[in-house]
Order: structure tokens, then sequence, then C-alpha cells
């Protein structure tokens, strides 16, 4: 073990850069690169490289809204069940013979309204995220069979396959995750409101003393949770020329796990959406590596787990070194 | 101790709570109390645990409203919305518990709420960190990294930055809640010098504490019968 606290006491800007979360993560993932494609080198090649950020593009974009939610000291485990019910409701839209346009576009506006009254619940009538965020988990799974009977969806437009376009040979999905984390880092990074997330997570008394409205802010952070968990279900429909209108099994699960091992701190207050974004993509990369060292996939489950464990006692043993520094 | 205000005209109080009463459900915390705060004077708060001391700086500071009574600052009355109200009109409060966001830099605390900002609402991370270092230098605090992460300083240190962010709203009222409950003999010298200091700047302000003995090094008012109902 490194001697973390001589680094601690060091200058903060160069503790931070190398005890930060999105770092390891970066090393990881290009150890996991190097060790991997040793032993088969097709893992490292482009085409690999391209589709194993491709199948975890859209978790990234949903893990970004779910970074948010996090940050402030809440959770949001029905949005796979959000993500499965868009794509549905997307695919009946397009079939219906609405513009494509609109086809995309109404499914994330009505993303941002379920899971802003999901805020609601949250801010307003003191429900605990946690809790409130399991019944509309139910809610929208079974309504989805109800509605559907888990018929799929078929016949869809030509037009309809956003995420199989490419730009400059990039597939979109791809271009989303890399515009969508960088915009939305920055904003988190900068902006008032985006600060007033990790206020509240970090201490929501404070922040309201400080005269942060506490709870419009909650609504906030789940209305942007929807909008991005609605941006990446238009990108988990549009990918194939059917849609499954059942849940993605594990789907809001892997997007929790993005975050948490993105560095978001599951007690809120700390993390960022860069670090979500690393995490998908190495989420992704194991899953591939799994393959390409002929491992069973069952183990995958299993692997996203120790991950989980190992970033939330390394971030444990991070903050019991910074009270000792103190 | 600073020189009384001029003699026979004190000044006009800029904070006056007249006959304030605040009940909890079942509790009666505050029952018809008074207090005057001047420009320059501290005004010690004495009362025993659960007295209601801290329901009053509360008031003061906009978190609750009281249930009858008038709280007038500047001779105007006024009904406080909330902590961020109380914080324009000038009135700045340490609470008991440091109300604080340890995963945060000690310049990003300090302006939590009230950054400056550079244009397309980005926060002025440059003026936040120059500034929050004038304000630690002002307090002879010029140890503070203002990029530290407030999480990893001390308790004397966490209450240099809580004042710094009193200095950095200008409060013209300062409302201390046992600022030195958990301080060293060290550490509370330094916040007696700090508290004189400001106290020299004009600014007023209320001092709770159970220390007598810190009440009589520091206080130039303290309440009466006649002031509180203590
Ligand atoms: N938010 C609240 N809800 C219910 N009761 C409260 C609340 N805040 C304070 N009280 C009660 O009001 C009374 C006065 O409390 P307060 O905290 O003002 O006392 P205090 O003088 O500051 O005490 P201490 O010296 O322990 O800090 C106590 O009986 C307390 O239990
Ligand atoms: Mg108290």
């Amino acid at each position: 073990m490194p001697d973390f606290g001589a680094l601690l006491r060091g200058r903060p800007r160069l503790r931070a850069a190398v005890l930060s979360q999105e770092a390891v993560l970066l090393l990881a993932l290009l150890a996991l690169l190097l060790v991997v494609g040793l032993i088969n080198e097709r893992y490292v090649a482009e085409r690999n490289l391209m589709s194993i950020a491709l199948a975890h593009a859209y978790i990234a974009v949903a893990a970004i809204g779910m970074s948010m939610v996090i940050i402030t000291g809440n959770i949001d485990i029905s949005v796979g069940s959000l993500i499965g019910v868009l794509a549905a409701v997307c695919g009946t839209l397009a079939n219906m013979g609405l513009p494509i346009g609109l086809a995309w576009l109404l499914p994330i506006l009505l993303a941002i309204v379920i899971s802003g009254s999901l805020g609601v619940l949250v801010a307003y009538c003191r429900i605990p995220s946690i809790v409130a965020s399991l019944g509309y988990l139910s809610i929208l799974k079974g309504g989805l069979i109800i509605w559907t009977g888990g018929a799929w969806i078929t016949d869809l437009p030509e037009n309809f396959g956003l995420a199989l376009q490419r730009w400059g040979g990039v597939p979109a999905p791809i271009w989303a995750m890399l515009i969508l984390t960088a915009l939305a880092a920055y904003w988190m990074r900068n902006s008032r409101t985006g600060r007033a997330f990790y206020a509240i997570g970090g201490n929501a008394e404070a922040a309201r003393l400080a005269g942060i409205p506490t709870q419009r802010m909650v609504v906030l952070v789940f209305m942007l949770n929807g909008l991005f968990a609605g941006i990446a279900g238009i990108l988990f429909a549009t990918q194939l020329k059917v849609i499954q209108t059942t849940v993605p099994p594990y789907l809001e699960l892997t997007i929790i796990t993005a975050a948490v091992v993105g560095g978001v701190s599951i007690l809120g207050g700390t993390g960022t959406v860069i670090g979500s974004t690393l995490a998908a993509v190495l989420l992704a990369a194991i899953g591939s590596a799994l393959i390409f060292i002929d491992v069973s996939p069952f183990w995958l489950r299993a692997t996203y787990g120790t991950l989980i464990l190992v970033t939330v006692l390394f971030d444990l043993h991070r903050r019991r070194l910074q009270q000792r520094a103190s | 101790m600073q020189a009384a205000p001029a003699s026979g005209a004190a000044a006009a109080p800029v904070v006056r709570l007249a006959e304030v009463s605040k009940s909890f459900p079942g509790v009666k915390a505050l029952a018809g109390v008074s207090l005057e705060l001047r420009p320059g004077e501290v005004h010690a708060l004495l009362g025993e645990n659960g007295a209601g001391k801290s329901t009053l700086i509360k008031i003061l500071s906009g978190v609750y409203a009281p249930d009858a009574g008038q709280v007038e600052i500047d001779g105007q009355a006024v009904a406080l919305q909330g902590p961020a109200h109380a914080q324009r009109l000038g009135v700045a409060t340490i609470h008991q518990e440091l109300l604080q966001f340890p995963d945060l830099t000690v310049a990003e605390n300090i302006f939590l709420g009230h950054a400056p900002m550079r244009r397309w609402g980005r926060i002025d991370w440059e003026t936040s960190r120059r500034r929050a270092a004038e304000l630690l230098a002002q307090l002879g605090a010029s140890d503070i990294s203002v990029d530290a992460v407030v999480g990893s300083l001390s308790v004397g240190n966490r209450q240099r930055v809580e004042i710094a962010k009193a200095l950095a709203l200008d409060a013209r009222v300062l409302v201390m809640d046992e600022p030195t409950a958990a301080l060293t003999a060290h550490d509370a010298e330094r916040l007696f010098a700090t508290v004189r200091m400001l106290c020299g700047r004009g600014v007023a302000i209320a001092y709770i504490s159970h220390r007598l003995s810190e009440i009589f090094e520091l206080a130039d008012r303290w309440p009466t019968p006649t002031t509180t109902s203590w």
C-alpha cells in the first residue's frame, strides 16, 4: 500500500490528482486493456474497443443523471424500468406515424415529468428516495407488462434507428456519451446549481441555512435524472430494429454500479460524472474481457459486486485518512 | 475590551428582539424574551441547557419564525423569510453545530450560496480563492489553505472558516452559539482576539456560552432580569 498519508499532507491539488477516482479508473482501464490485450490481441482491436464503448454508452448517459441524484444524497432505483417504458413509448409513437423527431423527443419529456414527480414525493412529501423509487419501479415495470403484454414492437419506420447512425465514423451513442459527460461535468463543477447539489448531499441542513432552496433543488435533480434517463432510453430503444418491451434485467443496478464505482459517494456530497462515465466503460470492458479470456459471463455480476465493495472500502479508507490528517 | 459606545448616547441598536416567544410541540422554548444588539458591543447570552438560547438565535437568523413578538433590524420590524434573508440584512450566524460541507474546499465553504460569478452563470473560482485568502489573512489564519477540504481541518480551523464566512457576508451582526464548546484553550484565546477585533470594527456580537469566565472576559452587556426571562 503506498503511503497515502504522506500524500494527504502534501499539496492539495497534487493530492487530488493522484488520489482522484478518475485517475484510478483510467489506470484500471488501461491496465485491463494491456493485460487482456497481451493475452488476446483482438481484444484491443479498434472494432472491439468501439463495441465496448458502444455497449455501455447509454448506461453512461443514464449514470450521469444517477450520479447527480446520488450526489444530493438520494437514489433512484426505478431508472431501469423507466428506460424500459420509454423505449416502448418511443416505438409506439414512431409506429403511430408521428414525425420521427417527435417520437424521440416526447419520451424524453415524459421521463422528465415522471422523474420530476418522484422528486416531488422525495422533497415535499419526505418519502426516502429509495422507498419512493421502489414504488415507481414496481408501477413502471408492472404497467409496462400490462400495457404491452410483453409483445415486441416491430415494423419500426426506416429512419427510426437514431443509435445506429454514425457521425465521422463514430456511433451516435458514443458521441452522446462524450458530449453529455463533458457538458455535465463542466456544469456540475462551475454552476451554482451544480455546487448546490454537492452542498445538499454534503450537509442538507447547512445547505438550507446557506439559503439554498433544497426542496426545489431535489425536484430539479430528479428532473435532470429524467432528462438523462430519457436520452438513454431513446439510445436504448433505437439500437435495434425491434424493441423488447420487457425491462432489461439489472439495468438500474448497472447504472448505479457505474455511478458508485465512478467515485460518487453513496453518502452524497462527492463524485463526478467523468468518473461515472469512465466506470461505465470499464464495466463494459470487463464484460468483453471475460469473453476474450474465456471466462464464464456468469462471473460478470460477481466482478461488478466486488468492484463496488472495493470502491466503497477505498472511499471509507480515504475519509478516515482525511480525519486523521486533521 | 474596546471602549464603550460614546458616553450617554449609546449607539442605536442594530437588532432588537421584542417579547419573542416560540413553542415546539410540548415545549415552550422561549417566553417573551427581549434582546438588543448594538454596534461594537458584545452581548452575552447565558442560560442552562435547554433554556432556549439556540432557539432565540435561530429566530434572529431566520431559521424559525417567532410565534409572538417582533424582530427589528435598524429600527424596522421585519418578518424574516429565511436564513438567506437574514444574511442579506447583515446578520451572520455561527451555529452551535458547525454547519459545513466537509467534502468541499475552504474557499467554497466560505462563499457557498453567494459565490462571485463570471459570465454565463459560471462561478469565478479565482476570485473566490483570492478573497477567501484575504479574509483568512484578516483573521490571522493564513496558515489555512483555501484549497484544503474542510473535513481535513482541525475544529479550531473549521471555526475560523466559519468566521471568514461571516466576514464574507460583510455582516453587521455576528451571532455565535457556544463557539468555544469544542475548542482547546489556545484556540479559544485566538477566538476571543478575533471577537474583539470584530467588535472594534463596529460589528454587533451576540455571544452564547455556558462559561461565565468567558462572558466576563468578553461581554459589554449581559442579560439582567429586565432584559431576559432567564
Ligand atoms: N426543533 C425543535 N423541535 C422541538 N423541540 C425543540 C427544537 N429545538 C429546540 N427544542 C426544545 O426547546 C428547548 C430549548 O432548546 P434550545 O436548543 O434553544 O436550548 P439551548 O439553550 O440552546 O440549550 P443548550 O445549552 O443545550 O444548547 C429545549 O427543551 C429543546 O428540547
Ligand atoms: Mg444551544
